[in-house]
């Protein structure tokens, strides 16, 4: 098995490593960073507004360079988050803790270096875990029937709901809300059109870029105009000696391994686990911790394991989007929607139909992460200097950029009409204390399961209890079952909201 | 600015109500057919029923369970964002791509306050350009430039 493992890295690392392919990892990478250290930009947003730039090209390419881009806007967030204490995104909301407090102590540069160190050591084993085990449990999934495969979705979007922040309830409206939108278009199996009144735009579905695009790219222009976040102070120490101390490197060594096997188990779970990974490694060093009264104050340890578990999550993340067409969180569906874009249809067939793909992607994910860590470390006093952009000049730009990525795609007012109005809603909803996540899974998620619970109930005569007699629908549903009657306990709603709010 | 004084979760309820009615009117002469032969019209129904359902479940709850209220809305924002968003699509092939990005961008200056103007030109005259020379010269978006 490692033999053949290591045959497919290998056709992988060809692949990859075309100079074209290296190019676009490097250029994904660089803009990833740039973008995603910019002061109000998140890493969905950011994935989502780069996104039709892979449009014209090969779709490895395209997937490399879209991956780079995600890579490098977690390590632009982190970034932001030990230098200014402005994490762009909730993966690094605990790195913002210890991260700025060695920042003020003098000690940027090395916590910059623990946080790249940590995620490239991460990056490189949860690499190494897909290779191993994502074969495997895509043939496994070939087992599947249409009804494991519904209830499977049905896990996934009960994590999506779960791991929404607010009330859990409005989680689950807005993803069947994004269901509906999901149905637009042409029925496959009736040939009958399905809410487009008429206008042919819509004959092929609502367009995937204007609704996540309108969600999360021009509804955060608009939050950032009309709630300015105070701006970071320029961090005023220099970035001196880019190396961590021996004992800086003593207490973090042990904590990114806890954090990479965290980060690796919880990234697999649909529904978004790396966000999580970051913040149990977090309290779990805490209290593995001989000094935990230094967490919180600037403890190399509180950098390194929640930057190796977030790393590691983002990276094992792919495996249930790759070996079963699953996205785990909203950057995954970007993904997806980019690779059906390509027409390529992930999901269990991916490895043995398109093993160039699939292997090639594993092997830019670790080039990827070599490149961060080889690229950034030096060019940190440029992202220093990024960080201090005024968003006055910015925002112009941003919203220019999600306009020409709508309208590239289709090339028609329409699809911008479209956006206006996704805007509007995502507007709304977002005042409303609803997050966008779960609408853009429950698109993505939503026509996949129609054609899943169709089939699954044409076969056993519309007989429901298809799905609770297969053992395998039967242990997912539980299992879904199981995680809402949880959130639905006092107790664990409350540790939920705890890990929100911290 | 807007003072909304409902709560949050009202107004989630109201337009989740809005949302499934809207799949239930403008579904309504899809087939729905039977769990065992399923029409266009199943799904639409199901969703539109379940979201009425939480959105009620959402408003009836606001009796007993707080919620923040929306508060202060600053129109400005949201409203000059979206002008700007539908001036880009409705001129863009008419007027040319310079054009219209330079109209949307003046647009939204006015979303984040009352722009200086030095700070104004600038942003509507050198930003078109530098997009038009990235993204259409650059990476041969195919937009026109121009009107003509």
């Amino acid at each position: 098995m490692i033999a053949d493992m290591l045959n497919n890295l290998a056709i992988g690392f060809a692949g990859a490593s075309t100079l074209a392919n290296l190019g676009y990892a490097l250029v994904g990478c660089l803009l990833g960073t740039l973008v995603g250290v910019l002061p109000g930009i998140g890493v969905v947003p950011t994935v989502a507004m780069l996104l039709p730039l892979s449009f014209g090209m090969e779709p490895l390419s395209g997937l490399i360079m879209l991956a780079g881009i995600y890579y490098g806007a977690q390590y632009g967030g982190s970034t932001a988050a030990i230098l200014v204490r402005m994490p762009g995104e909730a993966g690094s909301i605990v790195t913002a803790l210890d991260g700025y407090e060695m920042a003020r102590k003098g000690r940027a540069g090395s916590a910059l270096a623990i946080a790249a160190l940590a995620s490239f050591f991460a990056g490189t084993v949860a690499t190494l875990l897909i290779a191993a085990f994502g074969p495997s449990l895509a043939s496994l999934a070939m087992k599947f029937h249409s009804a494991d495969y519904f209830s499977l979705m049905v896990l996934g979007l009960s994590m999506t709901v779960v791991l929404a922040q607010g009330s859990i309830l409005k989680a689950i409206a807005v993803m069947l809300i994004g269901f509906i939108f999901g149905l637009v278009g042409l029925d496959i199996n009736s040939g009958v059109q399905r809410f487009t009144f008429g206008i042919p735009d819509l004959w092929e579905g609502v367009s995937f870029l204007a609704i996540s695009i309108g969600l999360f790219g021009l509804v955060e222009v608009v939050r950032n105009l009309e709630f300015p976040e105070p701006r970071g102070d320029r961090p005023k120490m220099k970035i001196r000696d880019l190396y961590p101390n021996r004992e800086e490197f003593r207490e973090s060594a042990p904590a990114v391994v806890r954090g990479t096997i965290l980060g690796s188990l919880l990234g697999v779970l649909p529904g978004g686990g790396a966000v999580l990974a970051s913040f149990v490694s977090y309290s779990l060093e805490k209290k593995l911790s001989k000094r935990p009264e230094t967490f919180g104050k600037g403890a190399p340890a509180g950098v390194a394991s929640p930057e190796a578990a977030n790393n590691a999550g983002a990276q094992t993340s792919f495996v249930p989007l790759l070996t079963l067409g699953l996205p785990s969180n909203p950057i995954m569906a970007l993904l997806m929607g980019a690779m059906m874009i390509h027409g390529i249809a992930p999901g269990t067939a991916i490895v043995s139909e398109r093993p160039d793909l699939f292997w090639g992607l594993i092997a830019s994910m670790w080039i990827g992460n070599l490149m961060l860590v080889v690229l950034n470390l030096p060019l940190v006093g440029l992202w220093v200097r990024l960080l201090t952009i005024s968003y006055d000049l910015l925002f112009p730009a941003i919203m220019m950029f999600c306009l020409i990525g709508v309208y590239s795609e289709g090339g028609s007012a329409f699809q911008i009409l479209l956006l206006a109005g996704f805007t509007l809603l995502g507007y709304l909803l977002m005042r409303c204390g609803c997050e966008p996540a779960p609408m853009i899974i429950g698109f993505i998620l939503g026509p996949m399961m129609e054609e899943n619970l169709r089939r699954a109930l044409t076969v056993s005569g519309g007989d429901y209890s298809v799905f609770i007699e297969r053992p395998i629908s039967a242990t997912l549903l539980a299992a879904s079952v199981l995680l809402l009657l949880l959130m639905a306990l006092p107790g664990l709603r409350k540790s939920r909201a705890e890990a929100f709010q911290e | 600015m807007l003072n909304i004084r409902i709560s949050q979760d009202l107004l989630a309820a109201i337009i989740f109500i809005l949302i499934g009615v809207a799949a239930l009117v403008f579904g309504a002469d899809l087939r729905a057919g039977t769990s065992a032969d399923m029409g266009p019209g199943y799904l639409p129904r199901a969703l539109g029923w379940t979201v009425i359902s939480l959105g009620v479940i959402t408003g009836l709850r606001t009796i007993w369970l707080h919620s923040p209220v929306v508060g202060q809305v600053k129109l400005r924002p949201i409203i000059l964002i979206l002008v700007a968003t539908c001036a880009f699509g409705f001129l863009v092939e008419s007027a040319g791509f310079v054009v219209a990005s330079a109209i949307a961008i003046f647009n939204s200056l006015f979303g984040n306050g009352r722009p200086s103007v030095p700070y104004a030109l600038g942003m509507v005259v050198i930003l078109p350009v530098a997009l038009a020379i990235i993204f259409i010269v650059g990476l041969g978006l195919p937009i026109d430039l121009w009107w003509f």
